[in-house]
This record gives structure tokens, sequence and C-alpha cells, in this order.
């Protein structure tokens, strides 16, 4: 420890104040109109004499009144009264019990027009199969963190081994939305879905709006529905980029896409998505969620690095883009994910006039690279924490600063150089 | 202007200020945080569990019966909740054992800076001098607020915190030996 116990101590703790303004105000939007009720504190001092001094001290009598309690419980009786307000904790709770679900995802344009749907199948190993409406199968395991997916049409499967990635495994762990209801969620009203009234909650969290409709009866979703916000400022951008198979020598066309978006800070598209037709506790058949591919399929197997490496990663990115710009840094760090910059640069690295799979997915790999490091420079900017000086700075400029941003819990500055050395400064080098 | 103390807001919550409930979330929410930190070792789920104990605590506010004591009565519900979520990580553990074997788990990724490793030895601390730390550091070092939040007498507080300070000085020097 280069500083004072007391002054690490001190920066180590401000993590547990991050985001707290808006969680306050997620929790406060939670809160029910009505205040709590103050009870009495005779009646709870009579409650406590009844468990304590008769009660509890009798095991007959214990017994007894466990065996009563259990089966209020059973018939659905509250043997001791209580708040009967619907919480969203209760529909968590159903959630993390149950072993299946089955529901269709729909993703909209801003303006509500259907993009495009799937069916979403989760099984009670937190394995989730997605059915595109074209036919192509996503069969993923986070907790292995193995996709697969296949194309019935071309009898054809790519089986994806993600590297670096969090394990996740409960069922719950897919319906992110509820996760966000969770963490605050109000109660809002009550509206009848399907024949069926339901108790609707919503929770306005940053960038993103969210909806569920629950079904008293069963405490769990019958639909739900989550607004994804833009982030309105300008100089955000969302990661993301394709490759077609055809740059690089392919016959068919065969584009390979990926992109990078943080909800939390409106990294993202603006869109609605629609969650319906929900089957929950349904026994699915284990062969749905094979990671084998069937007989008869050919099978490609390739690597996704999902490590978050954070200014590592903004090195390597640098680093890649002076090799195929000839040793110039971007003008702007946007420019990593430009399509009109970047593609032609790709193309002209990775095609040999080899087998166009392999130099695609070459590119794919380099170009996640670039992906992974706009998207860090994109967070910083959200952050108001980020700085870039490398237009016209040439690779080897060891006294030129290219990028900084402040660190977390400190008050230093991580400097990039020209060189692609990088440094904590105790000040900002200059603004660009 | 100086701020209400917690009895003084916790009449107003009962009143139906939520206003009331937001100062007090302000002034206890990053403890609750470090203490479920201190169970879950990741951020989000430290965030998540802060959020359920003070919706539990709101709705059991009317059967506090000594509002000047809501810090400590807090951390009770807290270190309750925390326990309820170690118990629940554990029964998945069991279920998930076969399948998680060789997974990398999912701690923040933060616990490999010094801020991290810190926080990591502060979880080996015995739970008073945990939350003895956690009151002080995150009440801008101010010992007499620290104390308030967990209802310790000055001279307990003291003892507390200058132990767990001891213990983590020691802890660091032997780490720092071990990698040399």
């Amino acid at each position: 420890m280069s500083a004072s116990l007391d002054e690490h101590l001190h920066q180590a703790h401000e993590r547990f104040k991050r985001e707290h303004d808006a969680l306050r105000d997620a929790l406060i939007a939670s809160l029910p109109t009505q205040p709590p009720s103050v009870e009495q504190w005779g009646r709870i001092a009579a409650r406590r004499r009844l468990m304590g001094a008769t009660i509890m001290k009798d095991r007959t009598i214990r017994l007894a009144v466990a065996a009563i309690i259990a089966v209020a419980v059973v018939i659905g009786v509250n043997p001791f009264g209580g708040d009967p307000r619907p919480a969203f904790a209760d529909t968590m709770e159903q959630i993390e019990k149950a072993h299946s679900v089955v529901f269709l995802q729909t993703f909209c344009h801003e303006d509500g027009t259907k993009r495009f749907a799937s069916r979403q199948m989760v099984n009670e190993m937190g394995i989730l199969r997605t059915e595109m409406e074209h036919g192509t199968v996503l069969i993923s395991d986070y907790t292995r963190g193995v996709t697969v997916q296949l194309e019935p049409s071309q009898k054809h499967a790519i089986l994806t081994y993600r590297i670096g990635e969090k394990r996740r495994t409960p069922l719950s762990t897919h319906l992110s939305w509820a996760r966000t209801l969770h963490r605050g969620g109000k109660l809002v009203d009550r509206e009848k879905i399907d024949g069926r009234m339901t108790n609707v909650f919503f929770a306005d969290l940053p960038f993103k709006k969210t909806t569920v409709w629950v079904d008293p009866q069963t405490d769990l979703p019958v639909r739900a529905q989550r607004i994804e916000i833009r982030n309105p400022r300008a100089d955000i951008v969302i990661p993301s980029l394709s490759l077609d198979l055809r740059d690089f020598g392919g016959d068919e066309c065969s584009v390979s896409s990926m992109s990078g978006s943080d909800a939390s800070r409106g990294i993202q598209r603006g869109q609605i998505i629609l969650y319906t037709d929900f089957v929950w506790n349904t026994d699915l058949d284990e062969s749905l969620f094979s990671l084998e591919p069937p007989a008869g399929y050919t099978v490609e197997r390739t690597q996704h690095d999902a490590t978050d490496k954070g200014d590592l990663c903004l090195i390597e990115a640098l680093s890649l883009w002076t090799e195929m710009s000839g040793g110039a840094f971007p003008s702007n760090v946007d420019d990593l994910v430009d399509p009109n910059l970047i593609t032609p640069l790709l193309i002209a690295r990775f095609d040999r006039d080899g087998d166009p799979k392999e130099e695609l997915r070459q590119a794919m790999a380099a170009g996640n690279v670039l992906l992974k490091a706009s998207w860090f420079a994109q967070r910083h900017k959200a952050d108001d924490n980020w700085w870039y000086a490398g237009d016209g700075v040439s690779l080897g400029d060891a006294d030129k600063a290219i990028c900084w941003w402040k660190q977390e819990d400190a008050e230093t500055y991580r400097v990039i150089y020209g060189n692609l050395h990088i440094d904590d400064a105790d000040e900002a080098p200059h603004s660009p | 202007m100086s701020q209400p103390d917690d009895k003084t807001l916790i009449a107003a919550v009962l009143a139906g200020r939520h206003a009331a409930y937001a100062q007090l979330y302000d002034h206890y929410a990053p403890l609750v945080r470090a203490v479920c930190y201190d169970a879950t070792r990741n951020l989000a789920d430290a965030q998540d569990l802060t959020q359920d104990v003070f919706l539990r605590a709101y709705e059991r506010l009317g059967q506090l019966r000594r509002p000047e004591h809501f810090g400590p009565w807090l951390i009770g519900i807290t270190r309750r909740r925390c326990r309820g979520w170690r118990r629940q990580k554990a029964r998945q553990r069991r279920r998930f054992a076969a399948l998680e074997a060789g997974s990398t788990g999912t701690s923040d990724t933060t616990g490999c800076t010094e801020n991290g490793q810190l926080l990591r030895l502060i979880g080996t601390l015995p739970e008073n001098e945990r939350l003895a730390l956690h009151a002080f550091y995150l009440r801008s070092q101010s010992a007499e607020e620290a104390r308030g939040a967990l209802g310790l007498s000055r001279s307990g507080f003291y003892r507390v915190l200058k132990r767990a300070r001891n213990r983590l000085r020691k802890q660091l020097h032997e780490d720092q030996e071990n990698i040399q």
C-alpha cells in the first residue's frame, strides 16, 4: 500500500456510494403511497408475551402451534393477519422457485412497430433456448460458457466457447426485467390481461422503464415490457460492427455482426421489448437444451473473448488501429467503430485469399477488440470522464498523451501515451 | 441548516412523507451496502440487497419502538437479510455443484485492485470490527456520527475501531510479506 491506510480505507469505501442517487430515487418511487401503519406496542408486547412466556416454553404447545401454522399456510390463511398489499418480492420469490419458463420476446422500434421476435425457453439448469422466426436456434449454457447456433436450413452448427464471461446459473438471471423490478418496482395499477385481472408493477430507472403484469393467483408475470431509451448525447455512439463473408472471397451472403451496450448509461438502441405468452413450470424436453449438434450437421467451433480488460483493451485496439493505418492514431476515438473507416481496414488486413470463413473469423476477433475499446470509452464519456487527443499523433510519440480518464475511487488520471505506455498522473495532461 | 435527527425523520415518514425516508436512505444506505458487500463480495448484489433491506425496514417502521435506535435496528435487518441471502446461495451452489465445477465465480473484477484487496481483508475481520470500520469511513471519519449509527458508547467504539485498524494493518503487512 503506497498511501496511508486511512486514505486507502476512505477510497475503498467510496464504491458504496456509487449510483446512490439513482438507487434512492428508484426505492422512493417504489414505496407504497400509504405510510407504514404504526402498530400499538401493547399489542406487540402481548404477542411477544404469548410467544415467549407460553408457547415457546412448552414443547407440545410449540409443536401444536407449528402444525397449525403449517396447515394455515397450506390452505392460504395468514394466521397473523398483516398487510395484504401485493409486493414484487413475492413475484420474485415465485420466479426463483420456477423450474422452467417459456415466453415470446418481441423487439419493436421506438414507435412500436415490430422488428423481430423469438421464442425463449429456460430450463431449471438455467440453459436458454432461443428460437428465431427464420428458423435459427440458439442454445446457451452460461454456466459452462458455451453457445450452440443451429441453422436447420443449412444443417450447420456453430459452437461458440465464451471466455471471461460471468457464469450465470439460475433461471431468473435470464429475466433481467424482473430483476429491475426487484430493485425498485412499484405497484401502480390493476389491469385486465386476457380476461384476468393483474397487478401492474413499474420501475423507472435511468434509460429504461420496465412494466410487469402479474397474475395475483400465481404471483407470476403474464406480460412484461421494457422501454429502452438511448442516451441523447450526440457524442455517445453504440459500438457495433458487421462484416460479410463475401468481402473475404466467400460465395454466399453471410453477415457476422456484434454490438456492445450498457443500459445503465443509455449506450443502446432506443427500442421497446415485449415479453408475452408466458408458460411457467411446464415440462420441457431435455433434448431441446442439448449442446450436441443433431446428427448430419456440419460443426464449426469458434471462441469469443468476453473478458472486460478495460484499459488494456484500449491499448490493444489503438495498437491494432495504428498497425492497419500505417502508424497514425485515429482522429477521434469513435473512428474505432466507424463502419466507413473500419470495414475497409479490416478487409485489407485480413483478406489474404485464404479460407474466407477463417479470414472473417479473424477479422471479427480483431473487430471485437475495437468494439470493447470503444465501449470502454463510451462508458467513460457518459460519465463525463473521457478526454482524447490522438488526432495527428503517430505511434512512438512518447511525450504526447493520446487519451486519459480519472480513475475510480481516486483523484489521479490514467493516461495512455503515443508509445502506448500507460501511466498514472496527478493532473490531466491538457484539454484536447 | 442542521440535519434533522432520525427520530424526527421517522415521525415524518410515518406521517406519509417519502422525502424523509429519502434522507434516512442517504444517511444509512452506503453503510448497509458495505455490510451487504461483506456477505456478497459483489457490488451489484450488495446494491440489490440494500434496496430489499430498505423496503423491509419501511414496511416495519411502525413497529420500531425507539426511533433514535433506527441505525442499529436497520443493521439488524441487514444482517438477517444477508444470512438469508447466504443460505439461498448455498442452496443454489449445492443444486448446481456439478455444473459449476471449474467456473470462475461472480465476484467483482475490481477485487484485483488495492482497494478490492483491502475490502476483502475487511471481510475477514470480526463483525463488530467490520461495522466500526465501515461506519467510520463512510461518515467522513467522524467517530461521533459512526458510533451513533451503531448505537455504541464512545469508549467502546474507539476500542473496536483501534482493534480493527491494528488487525487490518497486521494482515496487510503479512500479505505483502507473502507476496515478496
